[in-house]
C-alpha cells in the first residue's frame, strides 16, 4: 500500500510534469511526441496503469540511455503526452483529437477495447500510426486499420497455447468448464477458444457467463461442487478471477486446473490470496526470466533489471508489453530513417525483430503474431512464477492436479 | 436437484443479510431526510479500506476493527451532513442533496484511487476461507459469521429506533420536521446523527464486505446501486424493511444464479424492483417515513 | 399585460438565428478538437433539453436515461449490420430513425405504469429499466453486446464536422420540440402537474396523458442521441453506452444549468463538457475529482443553476399568446347547453344511491340527492361524517362502490377527474393547495387554459376570474407568499377560471377570520349570480344558514335530513345526530340572496 501511494504521488509529479510539456512549439525541434491515452482514473485504471508504467520506464530508458532516437544522424528525444480517458470513449476521442491537431504523429495505445477502437478509428483515418497494449477484441483487428498494431494476438486466438498444452498432457483433461464475464475481450476468448478444445477432444461441461457488474458467483460454484470439470478455465478481468478463485476456497470447491485470463499475473492478487495462488495457471506474455536478446536494452535481464532500478510498480506482462510499444516505436524509426508517419508505419507492419519481449511480427490485420507472440502458461509455484509450457521455454513442470484448499 | 435449491436458498440469506446491512443506512437517509445518497457506496468502500489499513499496518483482525471503523463512520457521516449536506439543502434545495453526494462519490472514489491504487483488494483473514458441509449444502464460515453480525447490527438499529429516545426523536422528526421541532427536539443534530448512523452502518458493511468480495474504489458504483435495489423491496426508513430486502435480493440473486444462469441474477433482481414498484410502490412493509413519499 | 410575448419572442428568434448562424460556419474556421468538444456538447445538450421535458417540466427525473440512449445505440448499430442499404447517409438516416423509434417504443410500453409512480420511486424504477436493458444487452447474443457491434463510417467527410452538423441538428431539433412544448397546452400541463399533480387533475390538465406524451417525446430524442453516438463512436458496447454514470450526468447538467428552463441544460452540459475536455482535460488521475469538487461548489455559488442568475420572480408561464384553440371537440353528451337563466328546477347533480366503503367502514352509505341548477347548496354533518368522501366520489377522486352518479343528463361516476373538470365540474380544497413556484397569476391561467370551453381568451378568463376575487392587484406575485386568506380566494378564482357550471367548495370558511369569511361568502355569491351552481361542504353555520338554499345532513355516510335551512335546523334528528341545540340565526331571519 505504501508503494502505491508513493507511486501515486510520483504519478502526479509526472502529471504536473506533462502539463508542463504543453509547450509544443519550444521542444517541437528535436522531440517525438508520442500521444495517446490511458485510463489513469475510473473502472479499468488497475490494468492502465500498468501500462502507463511499462511506456514510462522505456522511454525514460530510450531518451537516458541510448541519448534518444537517431534520425538521419539527428538525436530526436520521445516525449509522452498521454492523458487520462477515464474509460470515458468520448473523452478519449476528443482528446486524440487535440494531439492529433497539435501535429502528434505517433499514438501509444489505452487499455480496453471500447476505448481503444474509437481511438484507433481516428488515427487510422489520420494516417498516423498507433502502437497498443491494451485492445484485444476481434472487432479492433477485423476492421482492416492499417495503421495501427497490438502487442497481443486478437482475443480469439488468446487460449491458443492453453488448448496445446490440454493436449500434451495425454488425456489428462478430459473435461472443462469456462467462465467468461460478458465483455468483448472475456467473452471474444471464451468463444474463441471453443473450436480449439472441441477439435482437442475436450469436453466443455458448461459455459458461464458472468453480467459485466459486479456480482456473487455462489451459484456458479455450487454448480461446480456438482460436474466438477478438470480443468476451470475463467476469461476473466481482475475482480472477477478474485471472487471465483476465492468462493471455489471458501466452499472447498476444488479443480485439478484453475487457469485465469487475468489475475495471477500481478502482484497484489497474488498477495491477497496469500497460499490459495498457489497452482493458478494463467496466460503469461512476458517473464523477467526469458533469456531473449534486445537491440536496446540488450536483453530481458537488463531490461527488467532497468525496470525494477526506476520504478516500484510491480511487473506484469502489460507493463513489458507497454515497454514494447516504445522499443518497437524506436526500431520502426531507425528502419525507416525518417518520421514520416507512412513510412514508420510500412517499418512496424516489417517488424521481424528479437526483443526482451520475443520475437516481434505482427499479422497483417496489425494483432501479434498469435505462435510468435502469443502466452506461454504459467503457474504460480512456491519458487515463483514458472512457464510450464511450452516445453522449450518451461522453467518448471506443470502441477497437476493441485492440491487441495482444504490441505494447504 | 433439492441440494441446489437449499444451497441456493442458503446462499442467497446468507449473501442478502450482507447486502441487508450495506442498505439499512441508505434507507434511513432516504427516509429521515428524503435525501438520495449517491455517495453512500463510496462509504462502504471506505470501510473496507479502514479495514484494510487496519489490518496491514497494526494487524488488528477485520471484526475486531469493526466497532471503530463503525465509530469513525459515524463521525464522518455526522460532518458530512452538519457541514456539506445540511448547507447545501439550506442554499438551495433538497434536490441539490443529489448533487453534492453525487460530487463527493467522485471525490472520494478517485482519492482512493490516488491513495490505494486502482488495483482490487480484499481482506481476508484465515479463517475465511473454513466452512462446513451439512449434507450436501456447504456453508462458509465467513459468511455465517457475517451473517450473524448484519442480523444482530440491523436488530440493534431496530431497537434504537423503537425503544431509544434518539429513536424516538428520528422517527418523530422523518413523521414531521415542524412537529418535532415544536416538541423541542433538536431537528438538525437527529439529521447530523441520522446520517452518522447510516455511515457507521455502511463502514460496518464495508467492513464484511471488504471480507467478502475483492474491491476497488470503483466497486462503489454498484454498492449504490444495491441501495437502491434494497429499499425499494423492503420499504424504505425501516430496519426491518432493509432486512427483508436485502435478503429477497440474495434469494433472487442466487435462485437466478442456480436456475436461469449466472448471467441474469443482476436484471432478474431489477426486473423484481421495477414491478415490485408498480404493485406495492411502497415496498412490502410500506415506507415509513415521509421523505420517501 | 397582454401579451408581450410578440416582442419577446421575436428577440428571442433573432438572437436564435444568430447563434445558430455562427453555429454552422464554426467547422470553417474552428480546429477540430474544438469541433469534437462542441460535439460532445450538443450531444450532452440534446440529452439534457429531452431529459428536462420531462424532468424539468413535468417533475419527474428519471434516473435511467442510459436506456434510452442505449436501446437507440443498439438499434441503430444492429439495424446497419443487418440491413444492407448501400447508400451510406440513407443507411444513417435509418438507422438514426430506426433508434429513436425503438426507444419511443419503450417509453410508451413501459410508460403507463412507471409513470403512476411519484418522486424518487419513480427515478428509481427509471434506474432499475436502464440496469434491466444493459445486463440483458450484455447476456443475450441477439444485441451482442458482450462482444460489441462496429459500425462502418457514414461519410467520407471528416467525422468530426459531419458528426458536429448531426449533433447540432439534433440539439436544434430537442431545442425547438421543448420549446413547442413549453408554450403550448402541453408545457403548461406538464408544469402544473409538476407543481401539484392532484390539483392539476382537478383543474382538468390530463395528467395520465400529457406525462405519457412528455415521456414518449423524451425518449425519442435521448433514443436519437444515442443512435448519433454510437454512429460517431463506431464501436457499441454495453460498457460504452449503457453507463448509468451517463444517466446521472444528464441530471447533473439539467441541475447545473437551470431545471426546467429551457436554455439551462444546454448551459449546463456546455459547463461540463468544456470542464471535462477542455479546462482539466490535460490533467491526469485527478481531473474526476476536481469535477467533483467544481460540482459542489457550484451548487453554493448557483444555488438555482445559471438560469436562476439572471432570473427574478418571473411569471414562469409568462403570456399566452395567441389563444389556445380547442385540444379536442367537447363530445355531445358533455356539451349540456348553457343555462337559460339562473335557478331552475334542473338538476345540476343528481347522486342515486351512492354508496362507498373503506374495509368495511361505511364512509357513504346509500345517500340520494339533487341540486338545482343555479342553486347554493351545504352539506353540513359532523367530522367523518362523510363530506370530504361524498365530494371526492362527485370529482372522480373516488369511485363508488355502488350507486349513480349524474351530471346534468350525463352519468359521470368512474369518469377521470379531468374530463369532469372540461365538463364543468370545479373544486376548491379545504386546505388550499396552490402551485407554490408558479404566480398568482399563473396558478389561474392554468385553471383558465384547461376547465370547460377552452376557445375562449384564457388571459381574459384569467383576469376576470383574478378581479372576482379581489387579486388583480397580486396577479404578479408569488403564490407561495399569500397569507392563508388570500389563498383561499386564489383556490377560488382558480376554480372559477375553468368556467364551472358546479363548484363544490370544501369549506371554504374554514380558518378565516370574521372579516375575510363574510368577503368569502360575498364571493360565492357573486358566484352563483354568474349561474353556476355551488355545493358547500361547511360547518360555519353562520355561513350556512346565510347563503344555502337548500342545506343536507349526513351523519356516519347516510343522508338524515335535507331542505331549506330553517326547517333542518329544526329538525329533531339533526338536532341530535349533530348540532345539539335549535340553532338560533340571531338577528337575521331570511337566508340572504
Amino acid at each position: 500500500m505504501l508503494i502505491s501511494r508513493r507511486d501515486a504521488l510520483k504519478t502526479g509529479s509526472a502529471a504536473a510534469a506533462l502539463l508542463g510539456s504543453d509547450d509544443v512549439l519550444a521542444s517541437a525541434q528535436n522531440t517525438i511526441r508520442l500521444g495517446g491515452s490511458v485510463p489513469m482514473s475510473g473502472k479499468e485504471s488497475d490494468t492502465g496503469l500498468n501500462v502507463l508504467e511499462g511506456y514510462k520506464v522505456a522511454v525514460k530508458y530510450v531518451n537516458e540511455h541510448l541519448g534518444g532516437v537517431k534520425v538521419a544522424g539527428v538525436a530526436y528525444k520521445l516525449e509522452l503526452q498521454l492523458f487520462d480517458d477515464a474509460s470515458d470513449p468520448q473523452r478519449a476521442v476528443t482528446l486524440i483529437q487535440k494531439q492529433l491537431d497539435s501535429g502528434t504523429d505517433f499514438f501509444l495505445g489505452s487499455f480496453s477495447s471500447a476505448i481503444v477502437l474509437p481511438t484507433a478509428a481516428l488515427t487510422e483515418r489520420a494516417r498516423r500510426p498507433m502502437v497498443q497494449a491494451g485492445g484485444g477484441a476481434d472487432q479492433i483487428f477485423t476492421r482492416h486499420f492499417r495503421y495501427m498494431f497490438g502487442i497481443y494476438p486478437r482475443a480469439s486466438r488468446q487460449l491458443v497455447t492453453l488448448v496445446e498444452m490440454f493436449k500434451s498432457m495425454h488425456g489428462q483433461v478430459r473435461t472443462c468448464a469456462i467462465v467468461a464475464t460478458n465483455d468483448p475481450f472475456s467473452k471474444g476468448q471464451a468463444d474463441g477458444s471453443v473450436e480449439y478444445l472441441r477439435a482437442a477432444g475436450i469436453q466443455i461441461l458448461n459455459t458461464y457467463r458472468l453480467p459485466p457488474t459486479l456480482t456473487d458467483v455462489s451459484g456458479v460454484v455450487s454448480d461446480l461442487r456438482l460436474r466438477t470439470p478438470d480443468a476451470l478455465i475463467c476469461t476473466t478481468h481482475q475482480e472477477d478471477s478474485a471472487l471465483v478463485t476465492q468462493q471455489l476456497v471458501a466452499t472447498g470447491t476444488d479443480v485439478k486446473l484453475l487457469f485465469l485470463a487475468l489475475g495471477p499475473e500481478i502482484p497484489a492478487f497474488r498477495a491477497n490470496l496469500g497460499k490459495y495462488a498457489e497452482g493458478l495457471t494463467f496466460n503469461q506474455y512476458w517473464k523477467p526470466t526469458y533469456r531473449f536478446g534486445d537491440p536496446f536494452f540488450g536483453s530481458t535481464a537488463n531490461y527488467y533489471n532497468y525496470y525494477t532500478t526506476v520504478t516500484d510498480r510491480k511487473e506484469t506482462y502489460h507493463t513489458a508489453g507497454a515497454s514494447l510499444c516504445i522499443t518497437c516505436y524506436v526500431k520502426a524509426i531507425q528502419d525507416a530513417g525518417t518520421l514520416a508517419p507512412d513510412k514508420v508505419r510500412d517499418a512496424l507492419a516489417a517488424l521481424n525483430y528479437e526483443s526482451f519481449y520475443g520475437q516481434v511480427k505482427f499479422t497483417a490485420d496489425g494483432d501479434g503474431d498469435a505462435v510468435l507472440m502469443g502466452a506461454v502458461i504459467s503457474q504460480v509455484q512456491p519458487s515463483g512464477l514458472e512457464v510450464v509450457f511450452p516445453p522449450k521455454v518451461a522453467t518448471a513442470q506443470l502441477v497437476y492436479p493441485i492440491p487441495n484448499w482444504a490441505t494447504r | 436437484m433439492l441440494d441446489r435449491l437449499f444451497q441456493a436458498l442458503v446462499d442467497g440469506v446468507l449473501q442478502g443479510s450482507v447486502l441487508s446491512l450495506a442498505a439499512v443506512g441508505f434507507s434511513l437517509i432516504f427516509g429521515v431526510l428524503g435525501v438520495i445518497n449517491l455517495s453512500h457506496g463510496v462509504l462502504i468502500i471506505l470501510g473496507a479500506y479502514l479495514a484494510l489499513v487496519a489490518l496491514r499496518t497494526i494487524g488488528l483482525d477485520p471484526l475486531l476493527a469493526l466497532p471503530l471503523i463503525a465509530a469513525i463512520c459515524f463521525g464522518v457521516g455526522y460532518l458530512y451532513q452538519r457541514f456539506l449536506i445540511s448547507p447545501a439543502i439550506r442554499r438551495a434545495s433538497l434536490l441539490s442533496s443529489l448533487l453534492v453526494t453525487y460530487g463527493v462519490a467522485l471525490i472520494l472514489q478517485n482519492l482512493f484511487t490516488l491513495v490505494f491504487s486502482a488495483d482490487n483488494q480484499s481482506v481476508r483473514p484465515d479463517y475465511a476461507n473454513s466452512f462446513d458441509r451439512f449434507g450436501g449444502i456447504t456453508v462458509n464460515r465467513l459468511q455465517l459469521i457475517a451473517f450473524a453480525i448484519s442480523c444482530v447490527l440491523i436488530a440493534i438499529l431496530a431497537w434504537v429506533l423503537r425503544r431509544l429516545p434518539i429513536g424516538r426523536s428520528i422517527r418523530a422528526t422523518a413523521e414531521h420536521e415542524l412537529a418535532a421541532r415544536l416538541c423541542g427536539v433538536d431537528t438538525d443534530q437527529i439529521y447530523a446523527i441520522s446520517f452518522g448512523l447510516s455511515a457507521a452502518f455502511a463502514g460496518a458493511a464495508g467492513v464484511l464486505i471488504g471480507m467478502l468480495f475483492p474491491f476497488a474504489p470503483s466497486s462503489q458504483e454498484d454498492w449504490t446501486i444495491f441501495g437502491f435495489v434494497v429499499v425499494v423491496l423492503g420499504g424504505a426508513g425501516s430496519a426491518a424493511g432493509a432486512l427483508l430486502g436485502g435478503l429477497l435480493l440474495g434469494i433472487i440473486s442466487a435462485l437466478t444464479g442456480a436456475f436461469v444462469g449466472p448471467a441474469y441474477p443482476n436484471a432478474v433482481a431489477f426486473l423484481v424492483l421495477v414491478l415490485m414498484l408498480l404493485l406495492r410502490p411502497h415496498g412490502l412493509l410500506g415506507s415509513a417515513f415521509h421523505g420517501s413519499r | 399585460m397582454k401579451r408581450p410575448l410578440s416582442r419577446r419572442a421575436v428577440r428571442t428568434g433573432i438572437a436564435g438565428a444568430a447563434v445558430l448562424g455562427a453555429l454552422a460556419v464554426l467547422p470553417l474556421i474552428a480546429s477540430p478538437f474544438a469541433l469534437r468538444v462542441a460535439q460532445t456538447i450538443l450531444f450532452g445538450a440534446a440529452l439534457a433539453i429531452a431529459w428536462n421535458i420531462l424532468g424539468g417540466f413535468a417533475g419527474y427525473w428519471s434516473f435511467g436515461s442510459a436506456a434510452f440512449l442505449g436501446l437507440g445505440a443498439f438499434t441503430a448499430a444492429l439495424m446497419q449490420e443487418h440491413v444492407q442499404i448501400a447508400d451510406p447517409a440513407l443507411r444513417l438516416a435509418v438507422a438514426l430513425a430506426m433508434g429513436g423509434i425503438a426507444a419511443s417504443l419503450l417509453a410508451a410500453i413501459i410508460g403507463y405504469p412507471i409513470l403512476r409512480l411519484r418522486g424518487a420511486y419513480f427515478s428509481i424504477a427509471m434506474l432499475g429499466v436502464s440496469l434491466i436493458l444493459a445486463e440483458l444487452s450484455s447476456g443475450l447474443d441477439v444485441f451482442e453486446g458482450a462482444v460489441g457491434v462496429t459500425i462502418d463510417p457514414v461519410t467520407a467527410a471528416a467525422p468530426e464536422r459531419f458528426f458536429f452538423y448531426v449533433f447540432l441538428a439534433l440539439a436544434v431539433i430537442a431545442l425547438s420540440i421543448a420549446a413547442a412544448v413549453r408554450y403550448s397546452r402541453l408545457g403548461y400541463g406538464l408544469i402544473a402537474i409538476r407543481e401539484d399533480e392532484d390539483t392539476a387533475r382537478m383543474l382538468g390538465v390530463p395528467t395520465e396523458r400529457y406525462k405519457l406524451v412528455g415521456f414518449i417525446v423524451s425518449a425519442l430524442l435521448i433514443g436519437l442521441a444515442g443512435a448519433a453516438y454510437a454512429f460517431n463512436l463506431g464501436y457499441v458496447t454495453t460498457s460504452s453506452v449503457f453507463r448509468s454514470q451517463l444517466s446521472f450526468d444528464v441530471v447533473v447538467y439539467a441541475l447545473l444549468g437551470g431545471m426546467g428552463t429551457l436554455a439551462g441544460p444546454v448551459l449546463g452540459a456546455a459547463i461540463m463538457a468544456v470542464l471535462n475536455q477542455v479546462v482539466l482535460g490535460g490533467l491526469l488521475q485527478i481531473h474526476m475529482l476536481m469535477t467533483g469538487i467544481i460540482i459542489i461548489a457550484l451548487v453554493f455559488l448557483l444555488p438555482s443553476g445559471l438560469m436562476g442568475l439572471m432570473r427574478g420572480h418571473r411569471r414562469i408561464l409568462t403570456v399566452v399568446g395567441t389563444p389556445m384553440p380547442e385540444e379536442r371537440a367537447v363530445t355531445a353528451a358533455e356539451q349540456p347547453p348553457a343555462p337559460a337563466c339562473p335557478q331552475t328546477d334542473e338538476a345540476v347533480l343528481k347522486l342515486v344511491g351512492l354508496s362507498r366503503q373503506f374495509r368495511g367502514l361505511k364512509a357513504i352509505d346509500q345517500i340520494d340527492l339533487q341540486l338545482r341548477s343555479g342553486s347554493i347548496s351545504a352539506i353540513i354533518g359532523p367530522n367523518g361524517a362523510g363530506k370530504s368522501t361524498l365530494f371526492n366520489l362527485v370529482t372522480g377522486y373516488l369511485a363508488p362502490n355502488s350507486g349513480e352518479i349524474w351530471y346534468q343528463r350525463t352519468r359521470i361516476d368512474g369518469l377521470p377527474t379531468h374530463r369532469l373538470s372540461r365538463a364543468g365540474i370545479a373544486r376548491v380544497f379545504q386546505i388550499a393547495r396552490p402551485f407554490h413556484g408558479l404566480s398568482v397569476y399563473d396558478n389561474v391561467l392554468v385553471g383558465a387554459l384547461f376547465g370547460r370551453d377552452g376557445s375562449r381568451d384564457p388571459h381574459q378568463l384569467t383576469m376576470d376570474a383574478l378581479a372576482l376575487a379581489r387579486l388583480s392587484a397580486l396577479a404578479d406575485q408569488p403564490a407561495a407568499s399569500l397569507p392563508v386568506g388570500h389563498l383561499r380566494r386564489l383556490e377560488l378564482a382558480r376554480a372559477l377560471a375553468t368556467r364551472p357550471r358546479l363548484v363544490l367548495a370544501d369549506e371554504p370558511c374554514a380558518g378565516l377570520n370574521p372579516t375575510e369569511t363574510r368577503e368569502m361568502m360575498d364571493m360565492i355569491q357573486a358566484v352563483r349570480r354568474t349561474g353556476t351552481t355551488v355545493f358547500l361542504a361547511e360547518h360555519d353555520m353562520q355561513a350556512v344558514m346565510r347563503m344555502s338554499d337548500v342545506v343536507f345532513v349526513v351523519a356516519a355516510g347516510r343522508l338524515i335530513a335535507q331542505g331549506p335551512p330553517l326547517d333542518v335546523a329544526h329538525d329533531p334528528a339533526v338536532i341530535e345526530a349533530y348540532l345539539g341545540k335549535p340553532f338560533e340565526l340571531g338577528s337575521v331571519s331570511e337566508p340572504v340572496r
